[in-house]
């Protein structure tokens, strides 16, 4: 059977050869591209013949009362629909200084690989055109070549090359490959037009101008090769800012004075909707957002409901060609409001009446909402708002005073968040949970799924066998047993013929039947600048000790092999002293000085002739979890030269924020070519199933966000082995992949 | 395959450039959009697109690819709202009866496309990522995750 890779690019080479492209000439590449030029002249004079026919027609169905909107007797939603949003499974991260002075109402983008802010306005109102950009995946900030203008009011959006900068006063494009700023064409804005928003609509940039009194109505400019092309107007009573956003085939705008949604898509015509229903008994507060979610125009709306005795959100949803569903709405107002699109989610950031701080995650498949908790920053107004489809990022704003919506006077930040979304929750399935609850302090989990006996390391160092996992009924009986005669323990071990090995700080080994009932003991005195770390039982009943220097520079060990009493080996016994060498499967001790050392205080004799082994290839890579300091993981990978010797060590740091997605932080070793997994924990109590793939990267996922211990993994093709400790008892959980 | 690594300046390069990569354009469209027809089309807007922009293309190839792919990325987009709206859909979009090619289909969009762009046009990671518009990471992460679930739904 071919590998599945093989299997793919099989069929889709297949699927690609089984067409055969027509031959079509060069000069319909050509005539495409005029007409395309033509058609955007062209749109202008279509979009005016539109307004004037959407002027005549629809305006005229709006009800006559603009300014209020309309209170049904029926909603379909009533005030006891209203509930206070879960947390959205997620968490912020306080971002690193920003080579940026505090300000607020910044233009920020997404570029795909980079959070660019620009502009904005300090306290005292002075504009700025300087800028600076921020890597997520490496926690970095750094400044751009300052713009040569500021404008207040100035829209930025990103166009896939570059963001795109757009004010009365003037435009101009960043291309961040070559950190530069280049000249746009300045709109025709005169007799006190300006702009609203600038938006993508499709492929195209697409400003939008509001109107006065000299030159009432809605305007749209495209930007073309070398001018923006001005292609729509709605000749609309009023002048006020039009909400709008993008959308893939045109623009939506939302009408302040009648609540009217008006759709320019483009290639087809001006529509325009009602305002939605609101529930009974409430009312329009403020203005209202648009924003894109889940592949529809929701509307976020501030009202005060029950006449006025309560503040509410509510979200509607254009469905089609009318607003369908006029919920959910929440118990708490935002207001001074600012919408994001976030993936195909959306989110609402504003000053809260409830005094909360946490903006509104939109679910765009559901509808649900959710809060994004424990917001970070003091700032809940006027930030600089953009978002990957997995990030939310947040920079500058103002904080309002308490119980005023209102920026007068109000301090502008210079700080700012990251929220990151968690990887959808793995559900466990709990393999076996013992109720005992020794203090742990690590474990190890059977070697697959279903079977096998897991061990845990209680407080006093001793590793003791949790019990046999019955694949069949997943029971998992309480076995800890505790054994204070043996003193502290250092360590322990389970031998392959069931029996477990415990060694005590002293110096002892005891050998343990799986019934608990001691089996043998040898005892091996301590060596000054000697410490024994570990024994095991091998074949023929030797003990095998190993001791390390007390020196952790280091690289020597000492191992004893210490038979039992009744052992094949008689009562031979060695000592020798050894350095870790690994080949390309495992490590071990290789003999470096056969020390006719006496043993006579263990009443032993030592041969000469014992085994030794040594590895001709020693394995480069040791890559181990370590636990940080900080809220990142870290990595630690240690490489070594061919010969063993040498070693290097490299703490890749992967920033937990990016954790279920992927890193390439930090230096990796062209050595590194074996895939691994392991356990990372973060000092906030969070832990983290870490792999190490064979091309250098690293990839994480995150399986145990909640208060859980995580002791142990073990992964294999099935899923995921954990042994965490929680809600006072052990549990051998498994993860499906 | 032409892939200047400085500015083109010379304009004839173009109609070459045409002929040479159209055939396989239309192929990779192909894959991604399960319609001939459809598939040249978008094609044809890709290159009169960068036609357009021929004077500030530093890499061809690299923009022709992404040209394409943000075309059929269009597409699926108007065929989703074409389904929300139920209005009627250009192309019977059911099953070819090609296990692996219908287990891809089923795919999400970008998933897809990551797949395609590997094993079908044999992209690194990097070019994925430029072509996609989204980090090298994501792409690692995300084709380790697709493959992981295309193995399960053929076995």
């Amino acid at each position: 059977m071919n590998s599945l890779e093989d299997q793919l690019a099989e069929a889709l080479a297949r699927q690609g050869a089984s067409v055969a492209p027509a031959t079509v000439p060069f000069d319909d590449v050509v005539v495409r591209a005029h007409r395309r030029v033509r058609r955007r002249r062209a749109a202008g004079a279509l979009g005016v013949a539109a307004a004037v026919l959407a002027g005549g027609v629809v305006w005229s169905a709006f009800r006559p009362d603009d300014g209020q909107v309309t209170v049904v007797d029926d909603p379909t939603i009533t005030t006891e629909d209203s509930s206070s949003p879960p947390a959205a499974a997620g968490s912020w991260t306080v971002l690193p200084d920003a080579p940026l002075s505090a300000r607020h109402t910044p233009s920020v983008v997404w570029t795909g690989s980079e959070f660019i802010v620009w502009g904005g306005s300090d306290a005292s109102g002075f504009v700025l055109s300087d800028g600076a950009a921020y890597d997520p995946a490496a926690g970095t900030w750094r400044p751009i070549t300052p713009n040569s203008w500021g404008h207040p009011g100035a829209q930025a959006v990103w166009d896939g090359e570059e963001m795109i900068v757009a004010a009365k006063a003037g435009g101009a494009a960043y291309d961040p490959v070559t950190d530069s700023w280049r000249e746009l064409p300045t709109l025709d804005l005169t007799d006190g037009v300006g702009i609203s928003e600038v938006v993508m609509a499709g492929d195209d940039v697409v400003a939008v101008g509001f109107g006065s009194d000299v030159a009432p109505g809605t305007r749209l400019w495209r930007l073309g090769e070398s001018n923006w092309e001005f292609f729509g107007s709605a000749e609309r009573v009023g002048n006020l800012n039009w909400k709008a956003i993008g959308m893939a085939d045109g623009v939506a705008m939302w009408n302040p004075l009648d609540g009217a949604t008006v759709l320019f898509q483009t290639g087809t015509d001006w529509s325009a909707f009602q305002a939605p229903e609101l529930p009974a008994r409430a009312t329009l507060s403020g203005d209202v957002e648009l924003v894109w979610a889940g592949g529809a125009v929701r509307a976020v709306l501030p009202l005060l409901m029950d006449d006025g005795d309560r503040n509410a959100t509510m979200i509607a949803t254009l469905d089609g060609t009318a607003w369908t569903d006029p919920g959910p709405t929440i118990d708490t107002m935002f207001a001074l409001t600012q919408t994001s699109p976030f993936g195909d989610d959306a989110v609402v950031l504003g000053g809260r009446f409830d005094g909360g701080k946490d903006p509104l995650l939109l679910d765009g498949e559901t509808g649900a909402v959710q809060f994004l908790a424990d917001y970070p920053l003091d700032t809940t107004i006027d930030q600089g708002v953009a978002a990957s489809d997995d990030q939310l990022f947040v920079w500058g704003g103002q904080t309002p005073s308490d119980g005023e919506q209102s920026t007068d006077s109000s301090p502008v930040s210079a700080t700012g968040a990251l929220w990151t979304r968690a990887a959808p929750a793995a559900t466990p399935t709990t393999l076996g949970t013992s109720s005992a609850s020794p203090p742990l302090t690590g474990g190890s989990v059977p070697g697959g799924m279903g079977s096998g006996i897991a061990t845990v390391s209680t407080g006093n160092g001793a590793e003791l066998p949790l019990g046999d996992l019955d694949p069949q009924t997943a029971s998992w009986p309480d076995r800890f047993m505790e054994f204070p005669e043996l003193g502290p323990i250092q360590s322990g071990e389970l031998s392959t013929d069931g029996r477990f090995v415990v060694l005590s700080t002293t110096g002892l080994v005891t050998i343990l039947r799986p019934d608990g009932i001691v089996d043998d003991q040898v005892a091996v005195p301590p060596t000054p600048g000697w410490t024994p770390v570990a024994a095991s039982l091998g074949p023929l009943d030797v003990v095998y000790l190993r001791e390390a220097p007390d020196d952790p520079a280091s690289t020597e060990s000492r191992f004893a092999a210490v038979p039992l009493e009744g052992s094949k080996r008689g009562t031979r016994a060695a000592m020798f002293t050894t350095t870790e060498a690994c080949n390309e499967y495992w490590c071990g001790y290789v003999v470096m000085q056969s020390a006719g050392v006496s043993l006579a205080d263990l009443g032993v004799t030592v041969p000469d002739d014992f085994d030794a082994v040594t590895w001709p290839s020693p394995r480069p890579l040791v890559p181990t979890i370590g636990r940080a300091d900080g809220p990142d993981a870290v990595m630690q990978v240690t490489v070594s030269d061919p010969d063993g010797s040498n070693r290097r060590q490299w703490n890749v740091r992967i920033p937990s924020t990016t954790l279920d997605e992927s890193s390439s932080a930090g230096e990796w070793h062209p050595q590194i070519d074996s895939s691994w997994v392991g356990i990372a924990s973060t000092s906030d109590g969070r832990h983290f199933l870490v792999e190490l793939f064979t091309d250098r990267s690293a990839y994480g996922r995150v399986l145990q966000p909640t208060a859980a211990d995580v002791y142990a993994a073990y992964r294999d093709q099935s899923g995921t082995t954990l042994l965490t400790f929680r809600d006072g008892a052990v549990h051998l959980d498994t993860y499906d992949g | 395959m032409i892939e200047p690594e400085t500015r083109v300046v010379d304009e004839d390069w173009f109609p070459a450039f045409y002929v040479a990569q159209r055939a396989g354009m239309v192929r990779l469209a192909y894959v991604l959009v399960d319609d001939l027809e459809t598939a040249e089309d978008l094609v044809q807007q890709a290159f009169a697109r960068m036609y357009a922009a021929r004077g500030r293309v530093n890499d061809p190839a690299a923009y022709l690819r992404s040209a394409v792919y943000n075309a059929c990325r269009n597409h699926h987009r108007r065929l989703r709202v074409r389904r929300a709206r139920s209005l009627p859909l250009p192309s019977d979009d059911g099953p070819i009866g090609d296990h692996v090619i219908d287990v891809v289909r089923r795919l999400p969009a970008k998933r897809r496309a990551m797949v395609v762009l590997r094993f079908y046009a044999g992209l690194t990671d990097h070019e994925i990522a430029e072509t996609l518009g989204v980090p090298v990471g994501t792409v690692k992460s995300t084709l380790h995750r697709t493959l992981q679930q295309l193995r399960e739904e053929l076995s």
